[in-house]
């Protein structure tokens, strides 16, 4: 296992590798002058050549390429073209909204999820069955752009009440804190909670029907044991796949959520710098997204050993 | 200098006019009177301004202001940053303002301003000006040379600011003394005055610039306000300024901008009583959800960040005068208003309406750009596209753009003019298409401008950067008749040739189609007090209105 969890970690070295030449080289092929972005209407071509100049932008694209990747080893991402503040700084700012955006939802995925799609799977096509199957239709159907906005619109229409805008550190104010988080995790994790309740319902039918858990029953063991001992370990295995992937996703950032709660996360920041051709950014926040990815995912298959020990890496 | 962050903000960003309309029983403001006081005659009889007998108030000073905006200013640096006058203002102060309700000069920085001929201002500093008590400034006192340093480096860009004076007509200035700032021009420019009036022009301190590099995050002032704190994305935090020159001004302690990007959230965020103000335009849905709301009062307040729809005239088919008139007045500016703003707009001329005391009456320009379909189909039938016209129109996607092409697109179509909207990605179309002036017909935000020369050279005469404007028109008389509004120094004389310029440019139908602006509404608690004694620079200054104190 460890051996596998090394040979995963080295495979990273030439991922990223390919990952930082294709974005570096996509920003570029995508259309639009960032100088003339920037400077704007006002640009006299000698400012557009300064610009170009003082950002590197007019060496060879080899040049510039090593010259990023040599900054990313020693932690240094760049500088801004718009707000000329270290790409660094504002990552280091951004990120943990999205990471407690990102943790309370996968929270809320497993805690509505799972519960859910456990009763629907060990009783099938009953009513419980069919009402939690028609919650997660809904779930899934919902746009969480709308879900967002209903949960500002209902609760200032209903009660006179919105969330306290203005971002606080949960190490801070952590209750004002619950409070911003609680409605955007809701809006982003319901949806998600609805594929896990499928998923979930669907791995715990086919667990049930399998030897060992007919052993079990046969056995006398009481059905919660049988049940969140036995059928759901097994079936979480898929799961864990989804919510690897979802946990991956959501650090991207989750713009509409973003947008509509007002947090600075990576979201936002992500469709502002690609829009603004602020390339070091872009690249920055790619290889952070691909360095999540890939951890997410050897955590995932760690994660596997432990639900099915039969599971063995070579 | 964000480009593409500034124009996606500019849909909700709001000129600081303010007027009194009085929506439910709100009582006290006494600023309603004020404003009343200040304007003339016509508008304010269309407003449901209700008879409240002025009030003398005494300011309260105290209290934290709350304060909500869907734009991040992305950066505060007068100097360099075109989108956050409306704060910047509160940091930094210019040496002088223009009121734009009452044309009156109101001096800041300067404590008179002299011209002994055409083409020299003097300015006199006025003593006791000092920049704020922190790092790295420490109070002290703000010098000509400090207006000398913010002068150059407006001048040395790069930035979206307009800085023609400094960087065509300027012959140059100086410090005679240390509280003397001498401005030359190498020629009659008479918008010189409005254009030092300008957020753009305000004074900072060459210490704080050298240890910070720009003042985008950080700054040392000499306004009203301190900032304690910018944090991008999610708030700005200033803190009144005890040493500012107008002694007891401020009046509040302290100020909360906080930025919720999402208009909806904001709304109700302002609405559920969070928030002191909010700068999301209150349509008349908006206004009838709290017309019963004693709380919370609505004023108007007009947008300058309009569209503009750019025709490129220098080749087929705009070229032919014919095609040009007839799709001018094929746009149906009643259905557009209608269609964008719910009926809640106004006509604008070549200078935007809400650059009331320039711009032209809204009767006559409804009469010069009355739809009229039938003699468009004839004009285009003369130009020989009677079978039918085919045109390029590229258009970001950003703010009403694409909602604008769609409109003015079907009533094209109502004449037989199809209009082939491509929609772009912002990047793209500044550079590929925009600035390259790469379009039969497009439409995009226009630069603000709180005087008329920049709409008007930009537009229609030497653009932006006195080489071409985006229509491609290079018309000697338009120019001669703009170039001429420089020599007029008298304002109420100007008013009138502006007026005349903007009905020769109309006749032209080129290379802009002015269309329509919204009313515009904001909305205030109604613990605020004394809103704005004046309008522009003047009412961002954030000095005259208090919190009332429970």
């Amino acid at each position: 296992m460890i051996q596998y969890i090394l040979r995963r970690l080295l495979l990273f070295v030439p991922v990223m590798i390919g990952v930082s030449i294709l974005t570096f080289t996509l920003m570029r092929i995508v259309p639009g002058d960032v100088a003339a972005i920037a400077l704007g209407q006002n640009a006299t071509p000698e400012a557009l050549e300064e610009f170009r100049e003082a950002n590197g932008l007019d060496r060879p694209l080899p040049i510039q390429y090593l010259d990023w990747l040599a900054g990313l080893f020693r932690g240094d991402f760049g500088e801004s073209y718009f707000h000329h503040s270290a790409i660094r700084d504002e990552l280091a700012h951004r990120l943990p909204v999205t990471g407690e955006l990102m943790i309370m939802s996968v929270v809320i995925t497993l805690v509505l999820g799972i519960p859910a799609g456990v009763i629907a799977g060990v009783r099938p096509n009953t009513w419980s069955d069919y009402v939690t199957r028609t919650t997660a239709v809904f779930g899934l159907s919902i746009p969480n752009f709308w879900l967002g906005t209903l949960l500002i619109l209902l609760p200032a229409i209903w009660f006179d009440w919105t969330p306290p805008f203005g971002r606080v550190s949960f190490f801070d104010e952590p209750g004002k804190n619950l409070v911003q988080f609680i409605l955007p995790a809701l809006a982003i994790g319901i949806s998600s909670a609805a594929g896990v309740m499928r998923l979930v319902r669907s791995s715990v039918l086919e667990v049930l029907r399998q030897d060992y858990v007919r052993t079990a029953w046969s056995k006398g063991l009481p059905e919660r044991t049988i049940i969140w001992r036995h059928v759901l370990k097994n079936g979480l295995i898929p799961v864990a796949t989804l919510v690897g992937l979802q946990v991956g996703t959501l650090l991207g950032g989750a713009v509409i959520a973003e947008q509509i709660f007002a947090l600075p996360g990576m979201g936002l920041f992500t469709l502002q710098s690609i829009l603004g051709r602020d390339y070091l950014a872009v690249q920055a926040i790619v290889i952070l997204a691909a360095v999540t990815y890939a951890v997410v995912n050897l955590m995932v298959d760690v994660v596997y050993v432990w639900f099915d020990p039969r599971i063995r890496y070579a | 200098m964000r480009p593409a962050g500034y124009w996606r903000e500019l849909g909700s960003r709001r000129l600081s006019r303010r007027r009194m309309l009085k929506v439910g029983a709100v009582a006290g403001l006494g600023a309603a009177s004020l404003s009343l006081a200040a304007c003339g005659g016509g508008q304010e009889e269309e407003l449901e301004t209700t008879e409240t007998p002025a009030v003398e108030l005494t300011p309260q000073p105290g209290g934290r202001a709350q304060l909500g905006i869907s734009v991040d200013p992305g950066s505060l640096d007068p100097n360099l940053s075109v989108v956050s006058g409306f704060l910047s203002c509160r940091i930094h102060n210019p040496l002088h303002a223009i009121n734009m309700d009452t044309q009156e000069l109101v001096p800041l920085v300067a404590e008179a301003l002299e011209q002994p001929d055409e083409t020299t201002f003097i300015w006199r500093l006025r003593r006791g000006v000092r920049f704020q008590n922190v790092d790295p400034t420490y109070g002290r006192e703000v010098n000509a040379e400090d207006v000398v340093y913010s002068f150059d480096r407006l001048k040395a860009g790069p930035t979206l600011n307009d800085r023609k004076l400094l960087t065509r007509y300027s012959e140059g200035y100086e410090a005679t003394d240390n509280y003397t700032f001498r401005l030359r021009t190498n020629r009659n420019y008479s918008p010189a005055l409005d254009q030092t009036g300008n957020f753009s022009y305000c004074v900072v301190p060459r210490e704080a610039v050298e240890k910070w590099g720009d003042l985008s995050t950080r700054a040392a002032g000499c306004g009203a306000w301190i900032l304690d704190d910018y944090v991008r994305g999610e708030r700005v935090r200033l803190r009144k300024n005890p040493d500012y020159y107008r002694a007891g001004r401020p009046f509040p302690d302290e100020e909360e901008w906080l930025i919720i990007p999402d208009t909806g959230s904001l709304w109700q965020t302002f609405r559920t009583g969070r928030l002191d103000y909010s700068n999301v335009n209150v349509d008349k849905f908006k206004r009838d959800e709290v017309k019963n709301d004693p709380s919370i009062a609505v004023v108007e307040s007009p947008s300058l960040y309009t569209i503009n729809c750019y025709i490129r005239v220098d080749r087929p088919p705009f070229s032919d005068d014919r095609v040009r008139e007839a799709l001018d007045i094929a746009i149906d500016r009643d259905d557009y208003i209608t269609k964008l703003y719910f009926g809640e707009g106004k006509y604008n001329g070549p200078v935007p309406w809400p650059l009331e005391y320039w711009a032209l009456p809204q009767d006559e320009l409804r009469s010069t750009l009355a739809y009229d379909p039938e003699k468009a189909k004839q004009l285009l039938s003369a130009a020989g596209y009677g079978d039918g016209l085919e045109l390029q129109a590229p258009v970001p996607n950003i703010g009403d753009c694409p909602q604008v092409a769609t409109i003015v697109a079907d009533h094209y179509r109502k004449v037989g003019a199809n209009l082939k909207i491509e929609l772009k990605d912002l990047g793209v179309y500044l550079s590929q298409y925009l600035y390259a002036s790469e379009f039969d017909i497009t439409f995009f935000l226009n630069l603000p401008y709180m005087e008329p020369d920049m709409p008007l050279r930009s537009y229609y005469s030497q653009g932006q950067n006195a080489d071409k404007n985006p229509g491609m028109s290079n018309d000697p008389q338009v120019d001669s008749l703009i170039e001429g509004l420089w020599e007029i120094f008298d304002r109420e004389e100007r008013r009138k040739a502006v007026l005349d310029v903007q009905r020769v440019l109309l006749k032209k139908h080129g290379p802009l189609y002015p269309l329509c602006s919204p009313e515009g509404y904001v909305g205030y608690s109604s613990r605020i007090k004394g809103i704005q004694e004046g309008t522009g620079v003047v009412g961002w200054l954030g000095i005259s209105y208090w919190l009332e104190q429970s």
